[in-house]
């Protein structure tokens, strides 16, 4: 996968000695650099700028308020499963065809916040307010944790902040290989590196600038060699010929690199999205086909496949994932309801709450040494979330 | 802008043949176009009619030596002279702006300026996307253009159409002999297209295996029949699992004999889990057949499908 190509670098005054604005400019060094004291208007007016295909712009910027928020994810309707996101970067060069992200953020503007102290000082002191309570956070909500990481540098910062807490994972969720920075860290095991993951057919089709698979599996093998946990998500899973053996086929590729006692989580998730977005699809991507599948409104009023089809799509990939990996896997669904979870696992979580609880006995289970002590269910259903708003985005 | 009144000789001026066809619905308005002044612009070398055309036309008909005008005497630009001539019409409606947009590129004026500063006289968005998407309303079916008005559509609205190709009088004809207003015009072309997309098909030849196409030329007597039969056509073609679903859950119920006071009722489009069931009994006897076969193992199997 290539690096995106950074057109312009807009450095916002108050945050022109950080670190991360430094790397932007030596690792760009083709990029025009323009520095100035920004105003909200001045924003607005670069968010408001369509995207193109040649243009790519990072904003470098402060940011005010919180940055650790609960995952968008979804009404109490489907379950979920506490996770937390910090918000670094906002927009995402991978241009798949599915991702809201586009729709929310279809400006060529890449927002950084580079006080990165600031926001990593915030990640401590939150979950030290939940000292028994293990947290799961992660960069790649808004965009992909990895794709500008030969640019920012970003990993370095944030993975040896982690390695130092006690009670939190780090996920890194991408459809790159830029995992070159990752490979010299002391992580401490508290860096979970995680791939969306689709077969090549799809990747082809929807996934435009993302690393081929093989280029995943690459990346795969490097960082769990240097020891770090993997992570896989299915998600969105998407209907098209020869899915019934796309799937499985996929599943046991991964398993041949990736050691099953290596992975943290698996999710497991199918297309969604609200409606407005069909549209908007349609216009952007005339060539993809995703659109015209079998699409009903769900109870959260997305888009998403009829309940008969997302049940075989899961069974068929939750047996290929037993059968190619391990009985032991954590899989959990993304925004699924209960009787999905049953239907297919034979067994449901209680609530959000029990969710975020499983996940952590299952690391504690699956990793010693990473907690002190075993995860206490009450301590996570009286958790509370570490900042009460979703995850936002910039510009709206 | 220096506008004057005068009685102006039937003969001679020329017509400005960019706005000749305005307004659309000409022959309703005739009454009231016959009693609005004529809009002429006069140019370096004749007098040009710009508006209402049809009244000088009549009055040359009637053998009417003169007839007053509205005369434009200068104008700065044509962009002026556009937003006067809209002024002058206003309300517009979606074919008149239509018209408008066409006759604007045939006076040279650029497409970004016609975006930008035309459109929104005439309440349009500014974005240039739109300048083809408005002439695609000059190429419908005269049949069609006047849905469109009689409805009061939406130009978004209307925009379905672009997806049904070079069938438009098939369009044409399915809303006039099954009397099916635009949701369900729409639902129609979205559907073949969609489908038709996805197979890599021609929108005919999706809308023959949808058995949809020989539907435009049948009559229906009561449409809501019609909208029946397209809906179930629709749904067959859009959704083959769940619709794999309902005949696996009506052969199970078939195969668990119910007795008839029995009703189980299940909605493949929501998601909500499991069916309704309902049922009338009229004495404990019934009661206890009822409850026996809804017990019994094959009506069980029913939740394994749905």
């Amino acid at each position: 996968m290539k690096e995106p190509k950074i057109t312009r670098i807009i450095v916002d005054d108050k945050v022109a000695d950080q670190i991360l604005v430094q790397r932007y400019k030596e690792n760009n060094p083709k990029a025009e650099v323009i520095q100035m004291d920004i105003t909200d208007e001045q924003k607005e007016a670069m968010f408001r700028q369509e995207a193109t295909p040649a243009k790519r712009e990072i904003l470098l910027t402060e940011k005010q308020g919180h940055t650790v928020k609960q995952c968008p994810g979804t009404d109490r309707t489907y379950r979920c499963c506490n996770y937390h996101v910090i918000n670094q970067t906002s927009n995402c060069p991978i241009d798949c065809t599915y991702c809201i992200l586009q729709f929310y953020l279809n400006n060529p503007v890449t927002t950084v916040y580079a006080n990165s102290d600031k926001l990593l000082e915030e990640v401590r002191d939150k979950i030290a307010t939940q000292p028994d309570r293990f947290f799961r956070i992660g960069t790649g909500e808004l965009s992909d944790s990895l794709a500008f990481d030969s640019s920012s540098g970003f990993s370095k910062d944030i993975v040896h902040y982690f390695a130092g807490l006690n009670n939190v994972l780090l996920e890194l969720k991408t459809k790159s290989n830029r995992i070159e920075n990752l490979l010299e860290l002391d992580h401490q095991g508290h860096t979970v590196v995680s791939w969306s993951v689709n077969p090549q057919v799809i990747i082809d089709a929807e996934e435009h600038k993302a690393a081929s698979l093989d280029e995943r599996l690459e990346a795969m093998r490097l960082v769990q060699a240097v020891g770090y946990k993997i992570g896989f998500h299915f998600d969105p899973l998407l209907f098209h010929d020869d899915w019934k053996t796309t799937y499985p086929d996929l599943i046991r590729q991964l398993f041949e690199v990736v050691d099953p006692n290596n992975v943290a989580w698996i999710s497991i998730g199918s297309l969604r999205f609200p409606p407005e977005m069909k549209e908007k699809v349609l216009e952007k991507f005339p060539k993809s086909k995703i659109m015209f599948s079998e699409l009903i409104r769900g109870m959260d009023g997305k888009m998403r496949y009829p309940k008969p089809l997302r049940l075989e799509m899961y069974r068929t990939v939750y047996d290929a994932l037993r059968s190619y990996g391990s009985k032991d896997l954590f899989i959990y669904f993304c925004m699924e309801s209960e009787e999905i979870w049953e239907r297919v696992m034979g067994w449901s979580p209680e609530s959000n709450e029990h969710l975020d609880f499983l996940f952590a006995t299952s690391l504690y289970k699956q990793f010693p040494g990473l907690m002190a002590e075993e995860p206490q269910r009450t301590v996570y259903d009286n958790g509370v979330p570490l900042h009460h708003e979703k995850a936002d985005l910039p510009g709206f | 802008m220096k506008i004057t009144v005068k009685e102006l000789t039937t003969i001679g001026p020329t017509i400005h043949s960019s706005l000749a066809a305005l307004p659309f619905k000409r022959e309703e308005t005739q009454h009231k176009l016959l009693m609005k002044p004529i809009l002429a612009y006069q140019s370096p070398s004749c007098i040009k009619i710009v508006g209402n055309i049809h009244h000088f036309l009549a009055s040359q008909e009637a053998g009417e030596p003169t007839v007053p005008v509205y005369l434009i005497q200068e104008s700065e630009s044509t962009l002026e002279l556009l937003q006067l001539i809209i002024e002058y019409y206003a309300p517009m409606n979606l074919m008149d702006k239509a018209l408008l947009t066409q006759a604007a590129l045939e006076l040279g004026v650029p497409r970004s300026m016609l975006a930008e500063k035309i459109f929104p006289q005439m309440e349009l968005a500014p974005r240039e996307k739109l300048i083809d998407q408005i002439l695609f309303l000059l190429k419908l079916p005269g049949a069609l253009q006047t849905f469109i008005l009689d409805k009061d559509l939406s130009l978004k609205r209307v925009l379905i159409f672009q997806r049904a190709g070079d069938h438009l009088d098939w369009v044409t004809r399915f809303i006039a002999n099954l009397k099916i207003g635009i949701n369900m015009t729409a639902e129609i072309i979205q559907n073949v297209w969609e489908m038709a997309k996805k197979d890599d098909v021609s929108f005919k030849s999706k809308a023959e295996e949808m058995g949809l196409w020989e539907m435009a030329d049948q009559e229906y007597e009561d449409t809501r029949i019609a909208v029946m039969e397209i809906r179930e056509k629709i749904n067959k073609a859009r959704f083959p699992s769940l619709s794999k679903a309902g005949v696996d859950l009506s052969e199970t119920l078939d195969a668990a004999h119910l007795p008839d006071g029995v009703k189980i009722k299940w909605d493949p489009y929501f998601e909500r889990q499991g069916v309704d069931v309902a049922f009338h009994a009229k004495n404990d006897e019934e009661l206890d057949q009822i409850l026996t076969k809804l017990a019994a193992s094959p009506f069980k199997n029913i939740f394994k499908h749905i």
